[in-house]
């Protein structure tokens, strides 16, 4: 079996590709890293993710979990979180993040900055029996139809109409 | 050779049925509540969870004969046939003991384990039927969670090593073949168009910049705040206008006996037919233009399904497996690249 071999010096947990040598006065330091870190990004281009310590308190800042030992400061530099207790432990800084970047619906982000304990989940939970997703492609596709109608495109009228009879009789077989 | 031979005969697209939009790719992400996600994952734990999940998918009866590859026992050029099959954005070269990965008969099907997240269940639909493709993973996610507790929290749903992609976890990703919006540079504006939130758009190379073989890949952005089914609703809309487009276009294009497309798609054929050397991109582009003309009639004695197969075929660590050589010089790989699609387009005719 493949030894694993050791790890980035960052948070990342991944194995190391490259060793980087920095000569500052007449010290050399050295950093070990893989690929991906974002301590390479910026010690090769300059580039990071800095910390949005901005509005975080010295407490927040500071913040471990203590599941995982990743720190705030961590995430906040692009690295992935460790672990599910991660997200009980930064979840008012992922959320700002999350709505920062624009990673959530327009709809969610708004309702958010109303009422801060909104529910963000829409999706399945464990165990719940998920029933088969409802064909949402006929609604579609009528929809498409008068849409191509209005604009009087009948070459497009013509080939949605062949795919909803198309559709209509797959689901009756 | 660690690879399945179904999954080297097999092609994801090849028994397609839509030549415009011929896959989804559906994926979801899981990972268990006992355990440290991979990022932060102890090799002993590694090992612990690989067994856990690979055995459970193993006996899975929804997987025909599935099979687990684990990834110290893959060379180089397995992980890359991997990537190259499933249209993966990562390649897995750094993925090492206690990362594994599982298919089946079907070679549509690939569950990622320890890479990323725990588990990564991946579904590739090239029928259209891409509500039971979802059922499929769905079933398979649900049984396992009768043995396995998922990390979840009811806030951000299902947890995920990258929060961007909590929530319901699911990534749906349509496959479009747009060579007449591509090349009468009407995409952009299309696009513009048919922009609608939560929805992105963007190339196999992963921006709109690399859009080779004129393939579009419509994706969601959010898994955070959607449901699963409103994810499928809003890519299969988006898609199928698209596709609508396109299908227009083409006919427009034969109707007006387009000189410049006839032109394009010629080249394309004396590339494919005369070339000695051929490089990957150059390839995918020449087939797709081989493929729209096949659809406008300028092209006969091939089947789009052949022109799919050779669209994986022609990728450098799946000519590899298939002439079981160690391609490793790049002149040599244009050389047997260029042999590879001659024998393979011998039958086609240009009808212009």
């Amino acid at each position: 079996m493949a030894e694993r071999p050791v790890e980035c010096t960052g948070h990342c947990k991944r194995p190391i590709k490259i060793v980087y040598k920095e000569i500052v006065s007449d010290a050399m330091h050295v950093t070990e890293m893989c690929s991906e870190c974002p301590v390479y990004e910026q010690k090769l281009h300059g580039e990071m993710r800095l910390p949005r310590t901005e509005g975080l308190t010295e407490a927040e800042a500071c913040l471990y979990c203590s599941n995982c030992h990743t720190s705030l400061e961590s995430v906040l530099t692009g690295n992935p979180l460790g672990c599910a207790e991660c997200y009980a432990v930064f979840s008012d800084a992922l959320l700002s993040t999350l709505l920062s970047e624009e990673a959530i619906p327009t709809h969610l982000a708004k309702s958010i900055s109303i009422k801060k304990n909104q529910t963000l989940h829409m999706g399945k939970s464990p165990h719940a029996s998920m029933a088969p997703p409802a064909s949402g492609r006929l609604t579609t596709l009528n929809e498409a139809l008068n849409e191509a109608l209005k604009k009087e495109n009948y070459e497009q009228a013509a080939w949605l109409r062949d795919q909803i009879k198309a559709l209509i009789e797959k689901e009756k077989a | 050779m660690n690879l399945p031979p179904s999954l080297i005969d097999k092609t994801p697209w090849q028994e397609g049925s839509n030549p415009i939009w011929p896959a989804t790719c559906l994926t979801l992400r899981r990972n268990l509540a006992r355990y440290s996600f991979p990022p932060k994952l102890s090799s002993s734990h590694f090992q612990q969870v690989l067994t856990l999940l690979s055995d459970d998918l193993l006996k899975s009866p929804i997987l025909t004969q599935p099979a687990l590859l684990k990834a110290e026992g893959l060379n180089p050029n397995e992980k890359e046939f991997l990537y190259e099959h499933f249209l993966c954005t990562d390649g897995f070269q750094n993925t090492l003991s206690g990362q594994g990965f599982i298919v089946d008969e079907s070679a549509n099907f690939l569950a990622l384990i320890n890479i990323d997240d725990h588990l990564q269940l991946r579904l590739i639909d090239s029928q259209g039927n891409w509500e039971n493709a979802y059922n499929t993973l769905s079933q398979i996610e649900t049984d396992l969670s009768s043995r396995i507790e998922y990390a979840f929290s009811p806030r951000f749903g299902y947890l995920t090593s990258d929060p961007r992609l909590c929530g319901c976890a699911l990534t749906a990703q349509a496959y479009l073949h747009l060579p007449a919006l591509i090349h009468t540079e009407q995409l952009p504006q299309t696009l513009q168009k048919q922009k609608e939130e939560g929805i992105t758009a963007s190339g196999l190379g992963g921006s709109l910049d690399d859009l080779y073989g004129d393939l579009l890949v419509v994706h969601n952005s959010y898994t955070l705040g959607m449901s699963e089914e409103n994810i499928l609703r809003d890519i299969h809309s988006t898609a199928m206008k698209l596709a609508m487009l396109e299908k227009t276009l083409r006919m427009h294009l034969k109707e007006e006996n387009n000189l410049q497309m006839k032109d394009q798609i010629s080249r394309a054929y004396g590339l494919m037919r005369h070339s000695h050397q051929l490089q990957t991109k150059e390839t995918l582009s020449a087939l797709s233009l081989i493929k729209l003309g096949l659809s406008l009639q300028w092209i006969e004695g091939i089947t789009d399904s052949a022109l799919n197969t050779l669209f994986f075929k022609s990728r450098r660590a799946h000519l590899a497996e298939l002439l079981s050589e160690n391609l490793l010089d790049s002149q040599e790989i244009a050389r047997l690249r260029a042999e590879f699609i001659h024998q393979h387009i011998q039958s086609i005719q240009l009808m212009i």
